[in-house]
């Protein structure tokens, strides 16, 4: 195309459209229409300075350059590009940019500086946090033009050849980053602050940081490394490490319980995460920042409608377009999404596949939900693939829609699937949930005090600070797809599956993934589109979820409607419970919609129907502990309601009531759970903190108490470990976890060197790619520590066995074991058990709940990595927190569309919402799990809301019945 | 030599800017399909400058640090294809005395105004508005311009500027204009902002009395305001809320009463008729309503009743 420069005189200034280059931009060959008005040297220099910025990070995977490699996209000649001076990292440059580039985008796409992330594009999480001269702003809501005569740092400026600055260092120490998307901001944002303020206060630390989200909830952590102390010194683990042959002699509980655990050489230290430096620099390679010579860019069109048929679809101008790749629809892509719709939750099999009515195909028609994917297109760049969705035109016939369970349920309402509104099992059967013990209507006709209410808790999103991505490639019959996924061998195989592959044809690589909390554990439909946009194109394609698409076109908690009545005796003993409850599953039901807690208590008389229902809202899946926080919520506060009404303290109710055998009646294999209790309500001041007669605080501002307690499975399973010595020593152990930010990697690291009798130093973690790594369950279900550390364990033993019979390794020599081991529990039930105790300030006047203090037991077994650990119970507390106070999918009754789609609608918690979490672990070993490690990641959460409801209920005295407990509801309450 | 970027007019396509929202109705996105078209931006390398193209090239949308336009932008709920860049104008940034006049320039952002001595001195319920905006980013680009320009009636400065009487400085290629703050928004997001007009300046005379500032959002920060006030406890006291009506709004009636001595019961009641809140996505009415009452009776505590009290214990 031919380059020409348009000349306007404007108020006695040139003003000009600057041309842009035909050809590639790494290109410096003279062009033969170099612009007059420009020199030749300037061009050259402008171009120069993209190639060389551009060429300088890239590190590689497997020899493949992945993140920053050289730009390789086609200019297009009618962008206008301005010519740029900044001071990037100390260095000055001048760079060639489209107008239309975000500071963000030539940073990532450009300049291979992928350390910023980019979370919501549009200024409300802070991942993408930079600083312009000197001070922090959003970059993805600056233009790469408005730079002009900045400077700018970006994380990768922040280590100096000496090593680390000391801040990086003290977010390695104090375990700042979990997933790691959101650290390069939150570094930014406190690097900042301590330019101006080298002994910032807690609250300095908090206010620098607000702007930054963190779904991890890793809050705490941020703040203690920032001001360079832990918050809770006394107890706190990560402030008390135990160095070597030293534990049991401090004075914190956390050492006190474990004095009669055995003392183990690296598992039970306090240790930062073994990638801790990759993560704070900006070098994790997360898969957005994979890139790929040739690699087109995806969007994809979504129904705006919560119900209509498709009547047809035009894409003839979207594919005439220049620069667009491939374009797919229903028509020509027929991939069935299995996991999108497997009714129980469980793993997508062949069975299922095959006896299934409900599918989800990658594009559906009817669309079922405002989200449901439509067409997708690739294109050599992220705008043309975007101009291009905006030329498909779809022609809808709209349909009839239900939003919420209850309504979906009654005879006229709108069928959402030939076979009604109630969700099929795996069966294909339409029934309800239903779990019975003893008999409910004796139960509660013997009863003594009989107690009957409601609750209902919202849809609550995952809101992982990553949006969903996936970058597709193929090489001859083999596919590769790089996704964030929990579960790099379940991906795979229901990737393989849903495209009619062999496994081994397929490989799946996760190296860092920014959360997951259960929204990433099996394929996603991002994966299959890619993959079916990457064959059709002939060319690898990344196709990135915005973060509104994200939040409606993927999955979340769902829902929930709970109807309790409960029996008990006069003094208060439970007689019989029975639950009747309805789940919102969206148009397809991803999970069991089940309702978990009923368990929690010791009661001859129960039952629960739980109704998996079909409506035109965003698909209901897995999100932390999935039945379990609602759950909790709803029979917690029941139960803390039945307690109040008996006068009795909840304590002494739950200790009277609480599960001692599971399912009343099989032993656990050790029970903790009254010490739990105990020792948070002696830890918490419980008798000084909690109310005995509710709302009677004075003044305007309320203080109140609130207990959850929980059991909570701990399952054995299979999973795989190889590892491999060779002649110099080093250990590298292959396992197929991927690290959503518990510190898979670094617990794997600290039990194999355990196992191995070596020191951590000489352990190498090989993680998170199909190809190299054998079969691990994947990082859901809070079980990746045991199952693959059991297997982890085990393949050492068989190594220490070779080493002894055979010798160490010479020369080109290698020693490998490996293991798949399935351990079980015979007539036991394995489980971790927790309590949380929490104070809440509620201002009566303004509504306004606020955590003061929080207290968080655990008995997670033997703590493999007590920093993580507890990071983990923090996180899952601060998360809950949102649960509880604020998070809420809205929906427009008149539309079906979705109201609150972002961090700022949606309100996760900020740095300002989440005191400190105060964790105490109460440490056993059962003698099973590595080394008796028990579940730790979904606990925290699953506690949460329970306990902050009931603590704002004992504040105000009235009983908070719907989650979340906004400001209106608590004075609506009041009223 | 290369053109700095500053001294000429860029036209772009916008990328983001049509990050327009893909979920659009069938019939919005057939518009839309005629709407692709260049956005452009023009840059100015001073105030008259952006006069002249503002009344030569008008209409054009004014962006300074972008804070709200980005939200919209991304939302795909802002239809505007032409914008006028006045970020690079340092001399709007200037906050000092004239006279005893405060003058604090449009684009003041809200890091300007909280470091600034003369703004903590002169006008601290400013300050303390400032800094319930968004977090430190948002800080280091929203101006106090934008926030009014932009004229959500939740905008976290604007019952600060009510209460505190400011006068708006506009000028437009040919002329200059002060318009006090009680008259310059004529309805949901109207004011008199004429076709041709920038907000330059603010102009704020020293307030008697003890300042007051609240916010209540959605969470603890980074927050849009489900209700918001500002106030001065002057004789009579001067009171002002946001998100409770159309436009920010002044309380004459409850001020009158308050300062005729009128029951805080009394001004309570008023204050319900003053204000007209409604539903939406953030808070309901009848929060926003109970919401600003309590807040009218906690000023009033905080600034009268509990100051006579601690002077009565002392």
């Amino acid at each position: 195309m031919k380059n020409r420069l348009s000349l306007r005189v404007y108020n006695g200034t040139f003003r000009y459209r600057f041309p842009h280059f035909a050809g590639d931009t790494m290109s410096t060959r003279r062009r033969s229409t170099d612009p007059p008005g420009l020199s030749r040297r300037d061009f050259l220099e402008t171009t120069a300075a993209t190639v060389v910025v551009a060429a300088a990070a890239a590190p590689a995977i497997d020899g493949q350059a992945l993140a920053g490699a050289p730009t390789l996209v086609q200019p297009d000649p009618a962008v206008p590009r301005s010519a740029i001076r900044v001071t990037l990292n100390g260095t000055a440059r001048r760079l060639d940019v489209e107008d239309r580039w975000t500071l963000a985008e030539l940073l990532r796409d450009h300049l291979g500086l992928t350390g910023t992330k980019i979370g919501c594009d549009r200024g409300e999480c802070g991942a993408c946090t930079v600083l312009m001269d000197g001070k922090p702003v959003y970059s993805c809501s600056q233009l790469a033009a408005w730079a002009d005569g900045c400077s700018i740092e970006t994380v990768e400026g922040v280590a100096k050849k000496d090593g680390l600055e000391a801040l990086q260092r003290a977010f390695v120490a104090h375990d700042g980053p979990q997933c790691g998307f959101c650290t390069s901001g939150q570094l930014m944002s406190a690097l900042a602050l301590h330019r101006v303020n080298a002994r910032p206060t807690v609250e300095d630390a908090r206010a620098a940081m607000v702007g930054n989200l963190c779904r991890c909830g890793n809050y705490n952590r941020y703040v203690e490394a920032t001001v360079g102390h832990s918050l809770s010194p006394s107890r706190d683990a990560a402030a008390n490490p135990r160095s070597l042959g030293g534990g049991g002699q401090s004075a914190s509980p956390v050492a006190t319980a474990s004095a009669a655990l055995s003392l183990l050489h690296t598992v039970g230290h306090p240790t930062p995460k073994i990638d801790g430096v990759e993560r704070v620099t900006g070098q994790a390679t997360y898969t957005g920042d994979v890139k790929l010579p040739g690699m087109l860019y995806a969007r994809v069109l979504r129904s705006p409608h919560a119900h209509a048929r498709i009547r047809s679809i035009d894409v003839s101008k979207a594919r005439a377009m220049p620069g667009v790749k491939a374009v797919l629809t229903r028509e020509n892509c027929e991939v069935v999404w299995g996991a999108g719709a497997i009714a129980g939750g469980q793993q997508y099999n062949d069975d299922i596949k095959r006896i299934t009515k409900q599918r989800r195909y990658a594009f559906n028609n009817p669309v079922r939900f405002v989200g449901d994917p439509v067409a997708a297109v690739a294109a050599v760049n992220r705008h043309v693939a975007e101009e291009a969705l905006l030329q498909i035109l779809v022609d809808y016939e709209v349909l009839p829609f239900v939003l919420e369970p209850e309504e979906a349920l009654a005879p006229n309402a709108v069928k959402i699937w030939p076979e009604g509104n109630l969700a099929l099992n795996v069966r294909n059967e339409a029934q309800p949930n239903v779990q019975t013990r003893g008999n409910v209507g004796n139960g509660l006709a013997a009863a003594e005090r009989t107690f009957e209410d409601r609750f209902t808790t919202a849809f609550e999103h995952n809101a992982q600070m990553e949006p969903r991505v996936a970058v597709a490639t193929w090489e001859g019959e083999k596919l590769t797809v790089y996704t964030p996924t929990g579960g790099i061998a379940n991906c795979r195989h229901d990737i393989a599956r849903d495209l009619g592959l062999p496994d081994d044809r397929v490989r799946v690589v996760c190296q860092y993934m920014g959360g997951n909390f259960g929204n990433k554990n099996q394929n996603q439909d991002a994966d299959l589109i890619a993959a079916m946009l990457a064959k059709e194109a002939g060319a690898p394609v990344k196709l990135e979820l915005s973060r509104k698409e994200d939040f409606i076109g993927m999955h979340g908690r769902w829902p929930t409607i709970q109807y309790y009545t409960v029996g008990t005796t006069s003094a208060g003993t439970l007689q019989a419970i029975q639950l009747r409850a309805y789940s919102g599953m969206g148009p397809y039901r991803k999970n069991t919609g089940n309702i978990g807690g009923i368990d929690l208590y010791q009661c001859p008389n129960i039952e629960t129907v739980v109704t998996p229902v079909y409506t035109n809202k965003t698909v209901s899946g897995n999100l932390r502990g999935p039945e379990y926080p609602q759950g909790f919520y709803g029979i917690q506060s029941m139960m803390d309601d039945v307690a109040s009404k008996l006068k009795m303290d909840p304590v002494e109710f739950i200790l009277k009531n609480m599960t001692r055998l599971a399912r009343n009646e099989v032993p656990y294999t050790n029970y903790t759970l009254e010490e739990c209790i105990r020792r948070g309500a002696e830890i918490f001041e419980w008798k000084k903190r909690w109310r005995q007669d509710p709302g009677s605080g004075r003044g305007p501002v309320k203080r109140g108490a609130g207990v959850s307690f929980m059991a909570f499975r701990s399952e054995l399973g299979r999973s795989s470990a190889v590892i491999r010595l060779d002649a110099s020593g080093q250990y590298t152990v292959f396992v197929g976890v991927t690290d959503v930010g518990g510190g898979a990697k670094t617990t794997m690291a600290l039990i194999a060197a355990e196992a191995l009798g070596v020191p951590l130093s000489q352990v190498t973690v090989v993680w998170g790619d199909t190809d190299r790594c054998p079969y691990s369950v994947g990082e859901s279900g809070s079980r990746t520590t045991i199952m693959t550390g059991d297997a982890v364990i085990e393949a050492a033993r068989d190594l220490r066995k070779q080493i002894a019979e055979k010798g160490p390794p010479k020369g080109a020599e290698m020693l490998v074991a490996s293991a798949t081991p399935t351990p079980r529990v015979e007539g036991k039930v394995r489980s971790a058990f927790g309590a949380h105790f929490v104070e809440v300030e509620v201002d009566v006047e303004l509504g306004r709940a606020r955590v003061v203090k929080y207290v968080a037991v655990h008995d997670s077994g033997r703590i493999i990595n007590p920093l993580a650990a507890a990071s983990q119970i923090k996180g899952g507390a601060a998360m809950g927190i949102g649960m509880a106070l604020h998070e809420d999918l809205r929906y427009d009754r008149q539309t079906g569309r979705p109201l609150t789609t972002g961090f700022y609608y949606d309100r996760i918690p900020t740095h300002r919402d989440v005191p400190d979490i105060e964790v105490v672990f109460i440490e056993s070993d059962d003698g099973l799990g590595p080394y008796g490690a028990k579940s730790v990641g979904e606990s925290g959460k699953a506690l949460s809301p329970a306990a902050i409801a009931n603590a704002v209920s004992n504040a105000i005295g009235r009983r908070m019945k719907d989650l979340p407990i906004t400001r209106d509801r608590i004075l609506g309450a009041l009223a | 030599m290369l053109g700095s970027i500053s001294n000429r007019q860029a036209t772009w396509f916008v990328h983001k800017f049509r990050r327009a929202d893909l979920l659009r109705s069938a019939d919005e996105e057939t518009l839309m399909l005629g709407s692709i078209s260049n956005r452009q931006l023009f840059q100015p390398r001073s105030l008259t400058d952006a006069l002249s193209m503002l009344r030569d090239e008008g209409p054009l949308v004014p962006m300074a640090g972008c804070t709200d336009l980005y939200v919209a932008l991304n939302f795909g709920t802002l239809d505007d294809t032409r914008f006028l860049n006045l970020w690079p104008l340092d001399s709007l940034r200037r906050i000092e005395m004239r006279g005893d006049v405060l003058s604090i320039g449009a684009l003041a952002t809200y890091t300007d105004m909280r470091r600034s001595p003369l703004v903590q001195k002169i006008l601290p319920m400013l300050v303390a508005a400032a800094r319930e905006i968004g977090g430190v980013q948002v800080q280091n680009r929203g101006t106090l311009g934008g926030n009014v320009a932009n004229g959500s009636p939740a905008g976290d400065t604007l019952p600060v500027l009510a209460a505190a009487d400011v006068v708006v400085v506009l000028r437009s290629a040919a002329d200059m204009r002060r318009v006090p703050f009680s008259e310059y928004y004529t309805g949901y997001r109207r004011s008199v902002l004429g076709p041709g007009e920038l907000i330059v300046a603010f102009e704020f005379r020293k307030l008697h009395g003890r300042q007051w500032f609240r916010k209540v959002g959605t969470r603890a920060a980074q927050a849009i305001s489900k209700v918001v006030m500002a106030a001065v406890a002057g004789d009579p006291p001067r009171i002002a809320v946001g998100s409770v009506a159309p436009t920010v709004v002044r309380l004459p009636s409850t001020e009158a009463a308050l300062g005729r001595g009128a029951s805080i019961d009394e001004a309570r009641q008023i204050l319900l008729e003053e204000i007209a809140p409604i539903d939406d996505a953030r808070s309901t009415a009848e929060y926003r309503q109970r919401v600003a009452a309590n807040l009218l009776a906690r000023f009033w505590n905080d600034s009268f009743i509990t100051k006579s009290r601690r002077t009565r214990n002392l």
